[in-house]
């Protein structure tokens, strides 16, 4: 068992450290990242300013020793200020492709309801694609990438909120909370750690990243859980508050994220736990809801259709 | 304003004088000081709110007087040492401070204590003390519903007397119902609501007596006789004899005593069968003709084969009867048959005539018959209801002029002519037809199937002969109206009412033992047959038992080792910690992660291997797995330190 999880120790210390000295009191947000991270998808970091969204993505770049790269999405971004664009070299009389933030392995983009519907979608294509086309000559994006985004739930006036069908894009939505009592006075007493992260030596290499991904794929996930998986998406499907439920890409994404956390749990197999722990990030912001029934949280009426599915058990 | 308390302990003290007064003549003389002081002293430690011993003395109290009389119980001496603890309870709760639960306690003891008096002596006094003490126990639980709710209320004198009034409905109304159900129906001879129909026209009916001519026309009464359980008989076959009227004077025939006579029944088929009866008031127990005898019912039967119960039918009945079918009835040599030759001597002479015609033709009896119904056939008389001959010479109008009447007409006519022939006749009274209900198996036999016939003594044998025959509509007059059939909608309903009067009205505990000696009887009769069948018989529950065992361990087999274990671990789950059922919507971790139980954890993880990993389970998985269910329903609470 042990020599299948490779490099589960070095994950496990990352989150560790970053937990205990950086980022305390965001071990949720950290694990789901880090899971998202294992299972090749990009997160969506959904809260007001402030509460450390660009801390955790800092962070976890400098740990895993990834290169990161930032957007302040805003109306006028256009889609070439984050892919690059090419320019004459007057010197080799030629153009040169000068590459944009998005060729990074970590993808900071800040307030993406903010950008242009074009701008988000050519981002957006990126991801999924893990490729850039530009006049005609594609450029691959770095191994791995994914792309953190945030964005401001309580602002609504001049934004462009993230269809549907980008959003199902986005393996993990979270939050990230705020930080428990105690910790946030200690925070406010010793002010920010913006400058500490720039000390973060790299936990880990490029190669353990990929070796850990590579064991992630490995994990085993019993015919019992596909049937789970799948009985929560046909209940999605079926459900009455729910005019679009959890699609096929739905369903894949929570394997993967539920064997991404399988390893993070120090197993080499998927328990109904798993998915129980990770179905709330993964599956809630693909459920559209039927007009009537907006105002409901997607989350809650998720958790009410894992009440009436059964574990599967023998 | 008055304390919720004062109302509630006069009452409890009224009851207990009322539980304890008719026993206290038979309790032993220290328990009768113990409980005259207990009372005393109850009541003024209740009035100063002052108790003398708490609970822990009391309970002391309890146990040494339980053990002091529960050495005298022995199987002959019950009632005296239990009364006694139970009035020694009854002290020790007065002495001590009372609350919702212990005032219940008293009230019980002292219903209880009434209860006893009446295994010792039931007097006049117990009565009056049962209606006193249900009232006083009634109206104290409703007070103590308040006195629970709040002990220190307090309420003002109108207040209270509303309260007590409500509270009083109660017991006074039930009281009432009580005297209405169990004491005054139960006594009433008849139906309550008989008055609601009285009889104002005669009616066709079975009755003792027959008179014909005495009513211008008769009713169809559909109401029923009785019902007949046995095999469907030919419709020739059904007449159901109830009485034989053997005099006749004027134009009234009517039963006297008859004299002894020595009677054989002869030739015939047996058939069984029973009858239930509603009630008739009447003392008639109707039989197929010919009956034998008849059993579950105390009767008297007589040499004309009537059978008449003890006393009056004022209840339901049912009872069995054997008959005879198509046998007949044989006199022994040396009678005086002058009764069943009297004629009245009222007849007209144009009777007489045809009787002597008769006399001069023939001398044999058979033949004097035959020439008779002849006669009757000759007459072209109708069988009806209606329009029929007045009272004061009946028999002549009805022969000569209107020709018309009902099978009394028929019957006393053909019988006085049988007579005047110098043959012994007698009428019969009974029912004809009957519709046989196939549902229930029984005829039902209602009251416009009443009929009279005749039987005629010829060759020393009693014969029957329906006159009412040779009517020239029998057919569709007489015979017809008895074969219609049922709808299955009267069938279902009559029988639903028959297997009621069977089953709850008539439910006769000698008769269900006999019924079950007997067929323990029949089942010992059966049982040498069996012995014979050993050898087969053992053979085949071989076979049974070992298909049985082999699909057991198919089952077993096929019950995997994870579902027992799965269904182990849940039931000590459910037992240790107290749950009603496992969610099927929570995982094994989550499940034990959040009992907070450490070896619930454990088997959490080790299993979830076994389910979710895809390996298979091995010997040293089940050990371990079952080693710490063992260690679930063992663990005491110290889950957590276990940790």
């Amino acid at each position: 068992m042990a020599n299948q999880l490779t490099k589960h120790s070095e994950i496990l210390s990352v989150i560790d450290r970053l937990s205990g000295r950086y980022l305390q009191g965001k071990i949720r947000a950290l694990r789901l990242a880090m899971i998202a991270l294992l299972s090749d998808g990009h997160l969506l970091l959904e809260d007001i300013p402030g509460l450390g969204k660009t801390t955790l993505a800092l962070a976890l770049s400098r740990a895993l020793g990834l290169s990161f790269g930032r957007i302040q999405c805003t109306s006028d971004l256009l889609p070439s200020d984050i892919t690059g664009l090419s320019i004459f070299d007057r010197d080799q009389s030629a153009f040169r492709f000068i590459e944009g933030p998005i060729f990074n392995h970590i993808l900071l983009a800040d307030e993406i309801n903010r950008a242009m519907p074009k701008t988000q979608s050519a981002m957006l294509e990126a991801m999924e694609e893990r490729k850039v086309t530009i006049e005609g000559t594609s450029y691959c994006l770095p191994q791995p990438f994914m792309v953190i985004a945030t964005q401001n739930p309580t602002e609504q006036i001049g934004t462009y909120p993230l269809p549907e069908s980008q959003l199902d894009r986005f393996l993990i939505t979270t939050d990230i909370g705020y930080p428990p009592p105690n910790l946030e006075k200690e925070i406010i007493r010793d002010g920010g750690i913006r400058e500490k992260i720039l000390d973060i030596e790299p936990l880990l290499t490029l190669e353990d990243i990929e070796q850990a991904k590579e064991a992630v794929r490995s994990i085993q996930l019993n015919d019992k859980l596909v049937d789970y998986i799948f009985a929560i998406a046909q209940a999605s499907r079926d459900h009455r508050f729910i005019a679009a439920g959890i699609s096929t890409r739905g369903a894949i994404s929570m394997a993967a994220a539920a064997r991404a956390a399988a390893y993070l749990d120090g197993r080499s197999y998927v328990i109904p736990e798993d998915l129980k722990q990770i179905v709330g990030s993964v599956a809630a912001h693909r459920l559209i809801l039927r007009p009537e029934h907006q105002s409901l949280n997607n989350r809650e009426v998720l958790l009410s259709i894992l009440e009436n599915v059964p574990v599967p058990m023998v | 304003m008055v304390r919720i308390k004062v109302p509630l302990d006069v009452l409890t003290y009224l009851v207990v004088v009322l539980g304890v007064g008719p026993l206290f003549p038979w309790l032993d003389p220290t328990v009768r000081v113990v409980v005259l002081s207990a009372f005393i002293g109850g009541v003024l430690c209740d009035m100063r709110q002052h108790y003398w011993f708490g609970p822990r003395i009391a309970t002391a109290l309890t146990i040494l007087f339980f053990a002091l009389y529960s050495v005298q119980l022995n199987l002959s001496n019950v009632v005296p040492p239990a009364v006694n603890i139970l009035v020694l309870l009854l002290s020790i709760r007065l002495l001590t401070e009372k609350q919702g639960r212990h005032y219940l306690q008293i009230f019980v003891l002292a219903l209880f204590c009434l209860a006893g008096s009446s295994l010792l002596s039931l007097n006049i006094a117990y009565l009056p003390a049962l209606i006193l003490m249900v009232t006083g126990v009634t109206i104290g639980l409703v007070l103590l519903t308040f006195f629970h709710r709040d002990p220190g209320l307090r309420l003002n004198r109108r207040q209270l007397s509303t309260l007590l009034k409500t509270a009083a409905m109660l017991p006074v109304g039930s009281l009432i119902l009580m005297l209405l159900l169990f004491v005054l129906l139960p006594r009433t001879q008849y139906p309550l609501w008989n008055f609601l129909n009285p009889k104002v026209s005669a009616t066709t009916g079975f009755s003792e007596l027959v008179r014909p001519g005495a009513f211008a026309s008769n009713i169809a009464d559909k109401s029923v006789a009785f019902r007949a359980e046995c095999r469907e008989l030919a419709p020739e076959d059904l007449y159901w004899r109830g009485t034989v009227m053997n005099t006749v004077e004027g134009t009234v025939w009517k039963r006297v005593a008859p004299q002894r006579e020595r009677l054989r029944i002869v030739g015939g088929q047996p058939i069984n069968y029973t009858i239930t009866l509603p009630t008739t008031n009447d003392r008639f127990l109707f039989t197929l003709d010919l009956p034998l005898n008849l059993e579950g019912v105390r009767h008297r039967e007589e040499d004309d084969r009537v059978f008449t119960a003890h006393r009056r039918l004022d209840k339901s009945l049912t009872y069995r009867g054997q008959s005879r079918l198509g046998a007949q009835l044989q006199q022994e040599s040396g009678w005086d048959p002058a009764i069943y030759l009297n004629v009245p001597p009222t007849l007209s002479s144009r009777i007489h005539q045809v009787a002597e015609r008769i006399r001069q033709q023939t001398d044999s009896p058979y033949q004097r018959m035959a020439l008779l119904q002849e006669f009757f056939r000759g007459q072209q008389l109708s069988y009806a209801d209606s329009d029929l001959p007045g009272p004061s010479t009946p028999i002549d109008e009805f022969l000569f002029d209107k020709k018309r009447g009902y099978c009394e007409f028929f019957a006393s006519s053909f019988a006085l002519l049988l007579r005047l022939c110098e043959i012994p006749a007698r009428l019969v009274g009974g029912y004809l037809g009957g519709e046989y209900n196939n549902l229930g198996g029984y005829y039902l036999v209602t009251e416009d199937l009443a009929h009279v016939w005749v039987e005629a003594m010829i060759d020393d044998h009693w014969q029957r002969i329906d006159p009412s025959r040779l009517a020239v509509n029998a057919s569709s007059a007489l015979l017809a109206p008895r074969q219609q059939g049922l709808s299955l909608l009267i069938r279902t309903m009559d029988n639903l009412e028959h297997i009621w009067t069977r089953a709850v009205i008539n439910y006769d505990l000698r008769q269900q033992l006999d019924l079950m000696r007997n067929s323990g009887g029949q089942l010992r009769n059966i049982l040498p047959r069996l012995a014979t069948l050993k050898k087969p018989v053992l053979i085949l529950l071989g076979g049974l038992a070992a298909i049985s065992l082999l699909g057991w361990w198919w089952r077993q087999q096929r019950i995997t080792p994870e579902c027992g274990l799965l269904q182990r671990y849940q039931a000590a789950i459910i037992k240790r910690h107290h749950l009603q059922a496992i969610p099927s919507t929570s995982g094994l971790l989550e499940l034990a992660t959040q009992l907070d139980d450490a070896h619930a954890i454990m088997f959490a993880r080790r299993f979830s291997a076994v389910l979710y990993g895809d390996q298979q389970i091995t010997d040293d998985d089940i050990t371990t797995l079952n080693a710490l269910i063992d260690a679930i329903g063992s663990s005491s609470g110290d889950g957590q330190a276990q940790r």
